[in-house]
């Protein structure tokens, strides 16, 4: 579900990254709140439990994401999300920056996800399952372990909790692709296809997370965030639907604002400074040697496009290519003098 | 892809990155900038703008020469994306009449040309280094040091999932093989469950050594310097990206 760069508008990723930074420092804010309280006025003090415990866990889902497990029947191998385990783990809120920097990883170092569309992969696999769907879908569902530990509950609950995650987070790749108008695949005709596919991935998720929930409740229950904190509906859930609310109108202004009248940024800004419509050269076309996409007497037609540009990216991919192995090899010989 | 070969993965770009070259001794936060710079401008094109795409060829190639970084490695992590790029693109080809094939192409190369940068970004910079030079432009403590310790980790854990995996197939060869190399769903969650335990104690042992250590106290931060040749390809680069995103040099 990662989106990469290409598939991408500036306008659709930059403000799925206001989103998501807001949502990791209103997290941030939280941990440290909390962090102070638990630990007697010096603020570090907490984090410092709380970092090499975040750090773990995220490279933990990092980790498990490399081991498949067969799925009986289908022939088909599959492995853990993480956003729900996090959570169950660490609390919504260091499991969000947990899976940030986990996400953060993936896109700098396997190109898993782009950097452009940080954001929206932060938001589809972290703030979803994290902000939304564990305090609202796993831990009603799980329950009050501290009166009495049902593991079919908590099974129950990851099985549900991680297909509803799957399921909001493919819609939102859905909306976030139609918003960037990078491609032509029809609204209705996209959602159908991703959503089955990710029913069928999040209930495989669901029962990894499930299997891993009742081994550590059965092996280290202390560990889990949720074991001994009896859930109960507090102004937590009303602020996370009163964020999301506020998130939603200003996200779905601005984006169909940028979206459906100004598709290109730099043009708009370019044309706002200088009052025209589109920034016009006269010398560029006197000193081209394919103006306006044609042979220069202009007798091309569709064939002198096609020619130009045929002819202006081979042009620029051989000079790119040239002016590299110059580079590399004025370098090799400077290292050979040495 | 197995898990030893993405612990190699992991470790060549880091080895990448300890190489030393112009682009290598460039300030972390002026290469993370152009990079960012570099990435929003192809995003800012038009989706049938694929020539004015292609001058921006030039930063990769130029930038992988100067820092001696062998494209093989970047068309390796390139060939993860392509098929997930190619079936967003292939829907144009059939929804969009006539310029659908354009279309196509530009999703591909705009792919390409994004990966390539932040994989480039990362072997010509360490991890320690980008983390010193947030720290020093005041990101928060927490943010910084659970991406680099989430990096450390990262690196860590996968070995021991590595011998656990093997000790695994051994023991189960038949049901390995039946399972195609995985874990068969009921031993998923003692396998991964017991990975994580250890994983959360060994976490707990590492980051006590790293304090010992003086991890995280300022005295251990390296200063942050901007030089003239940071300033220099800053304006380069980014007044390049700039004219060609402005000028059209085909017209």
């Amino acid at each position: 579900m990662h989106m990469a760069d290409s598939l991408i508008s500036a306008q659709v990723g930059g403000v799925m990254a206001a989103v998501s930074a807001a949502a990791a420092g209103y997290s941030a804010a939280k941990i440290r709140r909390a962090a102070f309280s638990r630990s007697d006025g010096d603020e570090r003090g907490g984090e410092h439990g709380l970092v090499p415990l975040m750090a773990v866990t995220g490279a933990f889902v990092f980790t498990a994401q490399m081991i498949n497990f067969t799925i009986p029947g289908t022939g088909s191998s599959g492995h853990i999300g993480g956003g729900i385990l996090l959570s169950a783990v660490l609390g919504g809120f260091p499991a969000l920056l947990a899976m940030s920097a986990v996400l953060i990883i993936q896109c700098l170092f396997f190109a898993d996800g782009g950097l452009l569309a940080l954001g929206c992969n932060i938001f589809n696999i972290g703030v979803i399952p994290c902000l939304l769907i564990y305090p609202l879908v796993f831990r009603p569902i799980a329950g009050k372990p501290s009166v009495k530990l049902s593991l079919k509950r908590v099974c129950a609950a990851a099985v549900v909790s991680a297909v509803a995650a799957l399921q909001l987070g493919a819609f939102s790749v859905v909306l976030e692709t139609q918003l960037s108008g990078i491609t032509d695949l029809p609204f209705a005709a996209f959602a159908a296809l991703m959503q089955p596919i990710h029913l069928a991935i999040g209930l495989g998720e669901g029962a990894a997370t499930a299997a891993i929930l009742s081994y550590v409740c059965k092996a280290r229950p202390e560990t889990l965030d949720f074991m001994g904190k009896p859930f109960s509906k507090t102004a937590f859930a009303k602020n996370i639907f009163t964020g999301f609310a506020v998130l939603a109108v200003i996200t779905g202004g601005v984006l169909s604002l940028f979206a459906s009248k100004h598709p290109d940024g730099l043009e708009w800004a370019t044309a706002k400074l200088s009052g025209a419509k589109e920034v016009k050269t006269t010398a560029q076309p006197k000193t081209a040697l394919m103006p306006e996409y044609d042979f220069k007497n202009g007798s091309g037609g569709n064939v002198g496009t096609s020619v130009s540009g045929i002819v202006g990216g081979v042009m620029t991919f051989a000079l790119a290519s040239g002016t590299a192995a110059v580079i590399t090899a004025a370098r090799k010989h400077k290292e050979k003098e040495k | 892809m197995g898990i030893r070969e993405k612990i190699s993965q992991f470790y060549r770009l880091e080895e990448l990155a300890r190489k030393s070259s112009v682009i290598h001794r460039l300030n972390p936060l002026v290469k993370l900038f152009v990079t960012l710079f570099y990435i929003v401008t192809l995003a800012s094109f038009d989706r049938h703008a694929l020539l004015r795409i292609v001058p921006f060829v030039f930063y990769p190639a130029v930038a992988a020469a100067l820092s001696d970084t062998p494209f093989s490695a970047i068309f390796r992590r390139f060939a993860v994306v392509l098929p997930f790029c190619a079936c967003f693109g292939i829907s144009n080809l059939f929804f969009e009449r006539g310029t659908g094939v354009i279309s196509f192409a530009v999703i591909i190369l705009r792919a390409f040309l994004c990966v390539t940068a932040a994989l480039l970004f990362m072997s010509v910079t360490t991890v320690s280094a980008l983390a010193n030079a947030l720290l020093r432009v005041r990101v928060p403590w927490l943010f910084v040091s659970l991406f680099e310790m989430t990096y450390r980790f990262a690196g860590l854990l996968p070995e021991e999932a590595a011998a656990m995996h093997t000790a695994y197939k051994l023991r189960s060869a038949k049901l390995s093989e039946k399972s195609g190399g995985g874990v068969a769903l009921r031993h998923y969650g003692a396998f991964a469950g017991s990975l994580l335990l250890r994983s959360i104690d060994r976490g707990n042992r590492v980051w006590h050594a790293a304090l010992c250590r003086g991890y995280g106290s300022p005295a251990a931060r390296a200063p942050l310097r901007f030089g003239v040749a940071d300033i220099v390809f800053a304006v380069c680069a980014c007044g390049a990206f700039l004219f060609f995103r402005l000028v059209n040099i085909y017209a």
